[in-house]
Parts: C-alpha cells; sequence; structure tokens
C-alpha cells in the first residue's frame, strides 16, 4: 500500500429518486500524496459538495474505498466517523463557520477540547499557529470584531489544530474579494508545504489554481485531471 | 463545559432575561409552597403536630371532632382495652382581653393536660388548674401576655393566661388549651344542663394492634368509628379545598417554568443550528454536545435556585408572624431539586433536535 494522504477506489454514490437511481458520482478514483494541494472544479450541481461530504468522512459512498491516511473509513461507523474527522481532518468551511462566542484562541483550543484533550501544550500550539498566520494581536477577540480575511485565516489556523493528514477546502474564497480571496489561498498553500499536509480545495475560483498543484474537474458525476501545476 | 460557559458568559443579556424570569419563578413556587404549608398548619397543626395518630369519633360526625360525641362511660371502655388513649375536644369560640372589647376567634383544645397530647410549653407553665388557659403564641401579637385574663364571650367564663405553646392552630384560629373539667364548666354554663359529653378519644396506637382496635370499637361502642389522624385532618372544614387549590397552582407553575425553560432553549438551538452542525462536522460528539446544552441549564437554573431561595427567606423573615407561611428547610431543598430536574427534562428537547442537525449542513450551507 503506497503512502498516501488520500486514496479513492472506485467510489460512486448515488440516492433512491422514487422509483429511478440518482447517479451523483461515477467510479471516481483519486491519489492525493502527502504535501499536495488539489483544488477540485466544476459547475455547481456537478456533485462537488456530495464528493467532498464522502471523503470528508460526513457521508458515506454507496460502494468503493475511502482511506485517509492509513484508514480505510469506507466500512465505518458513525461514531468511528466522527473520531476520524476530529482526528484526521481539518475542515475549512465556505464562510468561516467560526463559533461565535469564541475568541479567536478560544477557536483553537476548541479542537483538542472536541477529544478531551485541552492542556497547556495545545494552548501553546494554538498560539503559535495564530503567530505563524499574523494573528497574535488579535487571539482576545470575538469573530464579530474580525474582517473577512482574518476570520478565513483563523478557520485555517483551526483546520491545522489537530494535525491533520488532510485539510478539506469548500469554497474558501466564497465570503471573499480577489485579493483577500487569493491570500487565503497562498496561506493553504503555505502551511501545507510547510507541515507537508495534503489539501483537497473544491471551488470555482479559476483566479487562485495557479497556487494549486493538481487541478481534477468533476462534472456529470466523473472526474477528470485538468492540469498539472509542477512535476510531483 | 468549556462550550457551556463561554457561551453564558458571550450572551450575558440574552441568559439574564431567561434567568431573571427564572428566579422569579422560583421564588413564587417556593412562596407558594410556603404559604400552602402556613395554611395548612393554619387549619391543622393541632393535630398534625400531636402524638395522636387515631381517632374514635361518632360515625355520623363526618369525620369532624367538633361534630362529634362521646360519654365517658364509651371512654372508660377504650381505656381499658388501649392504654395510650385520652379524650380530646375541640370547641370554636370567641373570647375578648379582660378589660377591652375586641372579639378574638379562638379554639379550644379541652385535653387532660398530663396526657400525651399536651404540646411543649414555650413560655410559662405547663401545669394547667381549672380556668386557666394555654394560648398558642400567635396570640402574643394580639398583646395577650402572661397572667393576663381571658373572657370566653358566650359564657363571661374567665380564664387566666399561665403559657405560651407554639404551633397549635385548627381551623385559621389559635388554640387555648383547657383541662377536661374547665371544659365541662364551659359547656354546662353555656347549655344549661348538668350532664355534658366530650367529643372524642384520641389514641396513640401502634399500627400492628390497628385492627384488632377496630374490631374492638365495633364491637362494643354502638355508632363509634375510628379513623386514622390523616383522614381526620384531611376534613377539616375547608382544608381540602385550599390545599388541593394551592396544590394545583404549583404544579401549574412547575409546569409553566418547565415550558418557559423548554421553549427558551429550543428557540435557541434553532438558532444555533449552523453552529451545531458546524461542531458536528469538525467531529464533536453528541455527548459533548448534549452535556454543553445540559450544564447551560443546570448553570442557569442553580443560579435561579440561589437568588430565589434568598429572596424567598428574606421576604419570610419580614412578614409578620400570623401570616401563614411555613417554608421549613427540607421543604425549600425539595423544591428546588424538583425544579432543577424539571429544568434539566426540559432542555431533552433541545437535545433531539440537535441530535438531529446533520453535518453535511455545515458544508452544502443550506440549514
Amino acid at each position: 500500500m503506497k503512502d498516501l494522504a488520500l486514496q479513492l477506489k472506485n467510489i460512486t454514490k448515488s440516492y433512491i429518486d422514487g422509483e429511478s437511481e440518482n447517479i451523483v458520482l461515477k467510479n471516481i478514483n483519486l491519489e492525493v500524496e502527502h504535501g499536495e494541494f488539489v483544488a477540485i472544479v466544476g459547475p455547481s450541481g456537478s456533485g462537488k459538495s456530495t464528493f467532498l461530504s464522502i471523503y470528508g468522512a460526513l457521508l458515506s459512498a454507496t460502494s468503493g474505498q475511502v482511506i485517509i491516511g492509513k484508514n480505510d473509513i469506507s466500512k465505518m461507523r458513525k461514531k468511528e466517523l466522527e473520531d476520524i474527522r476530529r482526528n484526521q481532518i481539518g475542515f475549512v468551511f465556505q464562510s468561516h463557520q467560526l463559533i461565535p462566542y469564541l475568541t479567536v484562541l478560544e477557536q483553537l483550543k476548541l479542537i483538542p477540547l472536541l477529544s478531551g484533550k485541552g492542556d497547556k501544550d495545545s494552548e501553546n500550539y494554538a498560539k503559535s499557529l495564530l503567530e505563524e498566520f499574523g494573528l497574535s494581536h488579535r487571539i482576545n477577540y470575538y469573530p464579530e470584531k474580525l474582517s473577512g480575511g482574518e476570520k478565513q485565516r483563523v478557520a485555517i489556523a483551526r483546520s491545522l489544530m489537530n494535525k491533520p493528514d488532510i485539510i478539506l477546502a469548500d469554497e474558501p474564497t466564497a465570503s471573499l474579494d480577489g485579493p483577500r480571496g487569493r491570500e487565503v489561498v497562498q496561506t493553504i498553500r503555505d502551511e501545507i508545504k510547510k507541515y507537508n499536509k495534503a489539501a483537497l480545495m473544491v471551488t470555482h475560483d479559476e483566479r487562485v489554481l495557479d497556487l494549486v498543484d493538481t487541478i481534477y474537474r468533476i462534472e456529470n458525476g466523473n472526474i477528470t485531471l485538468e492540469k498539472r501545476n509542477i512535476a510531483i | 463545559m468549556f462550550l457551556a460557559f463561554k457561551e453564558l458568559k458571550k450572551n450575558k443579556s440574552k441568559f439574564s432575561l431567561i434567568l431573571m424570569i427564572l428566579i422569579l419563578i422560583i421564588f413564587l413556587v417556593l412562596f407558594l409552597a410556603g404559604l400552602t404549608k402556613g395554611l395548612a398548619a393554619a387549619t391543622g397543626a393541632a393535630l398534625e403536630n400531636s402524638e395522636a395518630n387515631y381517632y374514635i369519633l361518632d360515625e355520623s360526625s363526618d369525620k369532624l371532632i367538633t361534630r362529634s360525641n362521646i360519654s365517658k362511660e364509651d371512654f372508660e371502655i377504650i381505656s381499658d382495652f388501649a392504654k395510650d388513649s385520652t379524650i380530646v375536644n375541640l370547641q370554636m369560640s370567641n373570647v375578648t382581653k379582660e378589660g377591652e372589647d375586641k372579639k378574638i376567634n379562638l379554639t379550644y383544645y379541652a385535653i387532660d393536660p398530663n396526657n400525651f397530647l399536651m404540646p411543649e410549653v414555650i413560655e410559662g407553665s405547663n401545669d394547667l388548674h381549672n380556668n386557666e388557659i394555654i394560648l398558642d403564641n400567635s396570640l402574643t401579637e394580639e398583646g395577650f401576655k402572661l397572667g393576663d385574663v381571658l373572657i370566653d364571650a358566650s359564657t363571661d367564663l374567665k380564664f387566666t393566661i399561665v403559657g405560651f405553646t407554639e404551633n397549635q392552630m385548627y381551623g385559621h384560629t389559635s388554640i387555648g388549651i383547657i383541662n377536661l373539667d374547665t371544659y365541662e364548666n364551659l359547656l354546662k354554663t353555656a347549655t344549661g344542663r348538668n350532664e355534658v359529653n366530650f367529643q372524642s378519644i384520641a389514641l396513640k396506637v401502634d399500627e400492628n394492634d390497628v385492627s384488632k382496635l377496630e374490631e374492638y370499637v365495633n364491637k362494643n361502642l354502638d355508632g363509634k368509628a375510628l379513623y386514622s389522624s390523616s383522614d381526620i385532618i384531611k376534613n377539616i372544614p375547608g382544608r381540602m379545598a385550599e390545599q388541593s387549590t394551592l396544590i394545583m397552582m404549583l404544579a401549574f407553575l412547575f409546569v409553566i417554568s418547565a415550558m418557559i425553560l423548554a421553549v427558551f432553549f429550543y428557540i435557541t438551538t434553532m438558532q444555533k443550528i449552523p453552529q451545531f452542525g458546524v461542531l458536528k462536522a469538525l467531529g464533536a460528539k453528541m455527548s459533548t454536545l448534549s452535556k454543553s446544552l445540559i450544564y447551560q441549564v443546570s448553570i442557569l437554573s442553580l443560579i435561579a435556585i440561589f437568588i430565589g431561595n434568598v429572596l424567598t427567606f428574606i421576604s419570610a423573615s419580614l412578614l409578620p408572624a400570623s401570616m401563614p407561611f411555613v417554608l421549613s428547610f427540607k421543604d425549600a431543598v425539595m423544591v428546588s431539586l424538583l425544579f432543577l430536574m424539571i429544568s434539566i427534562l426540559s432542555s431533552l428537547f433541545s437535545i433531539k433536535k440537535v441530535s438531529k442537525v446533520d453535518a453535511i449542513s455545515a458544508i452544502e450551507g443550506n440549514y
């Protein structure tokens, strides 16, 4: 078995819609290496969200295998999927999705606390991450006091808190203007290269695609390799 | 605990509103509980605090001691069989203090002062002679002191106050204890007859011997029956109506507070569904989320219970002694625990809602 951050083998997802079967994803195969930054583009309704939900351990595929790090999650039960999400996946959502009543530092501390592991080490790690993100002067701010770009940077820092195998970003630039969006994607790139993490970004923002390593296009439930920016 | 506490801290104004409502409700619940107990005491404390657990009354007396009739011969038959038995009479009347015109309601509690019915005397002497009376201490508020003389309004007989006891009430009036000779004299004067009967017999019976005693009563006494003390207390006029009304109000208050809490937390939960979706996507366990909700409800309830109790006991200490309000520490704890339990139960609706939130909603953005 190759040491990959994420492997999808023959993933099919279908919904029973009345009498007919509605196939959203057909036989998808995908491999993401450690340190690779992958973008998935495609028109809306192409199954991007469903796809993200499947490798985000939120939704089970109808058939096929999903392997995150060393764990095959295809046959896992709900509780085990929760563990995978807590320990191996870092999420960056469309609009930051920070918890409104937690300060910037607490947003990060929450992640280890969800696993029952809040200690001084995790606080120090959170502080060092925030410093890296240039947010040290904001650690005691509530989300309402932050700018859009800052919020999304906090969200990225949060996704790194559990030292995940893979970071999943769902349209991270959706709520930001051009330059801010680009800054955020650049941040994701810098961080994953630094820590050698894989990242999968679902996006339709064509302006940031020069920052990723590999671009896949998803259309009508099929995925095709569109471009490799650099040879890996 | 982390999430619950941080949210309370951030949204102080929102939570202090519900806290205020909770404090008012718990205050009302405690106050009403005190009033319920107080009124119960005012109607029947003399019997409730008595050591007698059974009474023998006329079958036709509707279980009212005041309406019953028992002869000395009947009493001798009973006292032959049951050692711990004594005569008890309750006679409602009104009295004036010598030298004053103001009439005061009083119930004579005519008993043998050397027997088990005699309550503890907190002031003065418990040695009760003829034409002497021991009053419930609620009458000290009316200005009665040791050595004062009472005049019975219907007979003009005079009784000297020799002592005070406490928590002795019957039918919303204070008790005045007199001995059986004084009682006989009172009745004879009032009715003009030479022979008077007593009302009932109070007994201290071991529960195991009750059936034997009942058999004995039915066999040897005609038209008399054995009733338990709780049965007698329940049948004091007005008691049931008063107590059931108050208890119904209490129950409704509990239901209302449960509903207010449930609705408040349900609505705030609905508002937070996207957050719960995100937390679930981040891998938060359902147990973490439910605990967070229960912590919040418990923290709010405990604060409300604490402040509500303090307020209640402060206001209780400011009430005049004639106000029928009795709230023991034990009752307050019971009411508070019940309140806490109901609060936690009411949060179950919200927990159910949270359990149905789908983590995918955080990705899809459609809540």
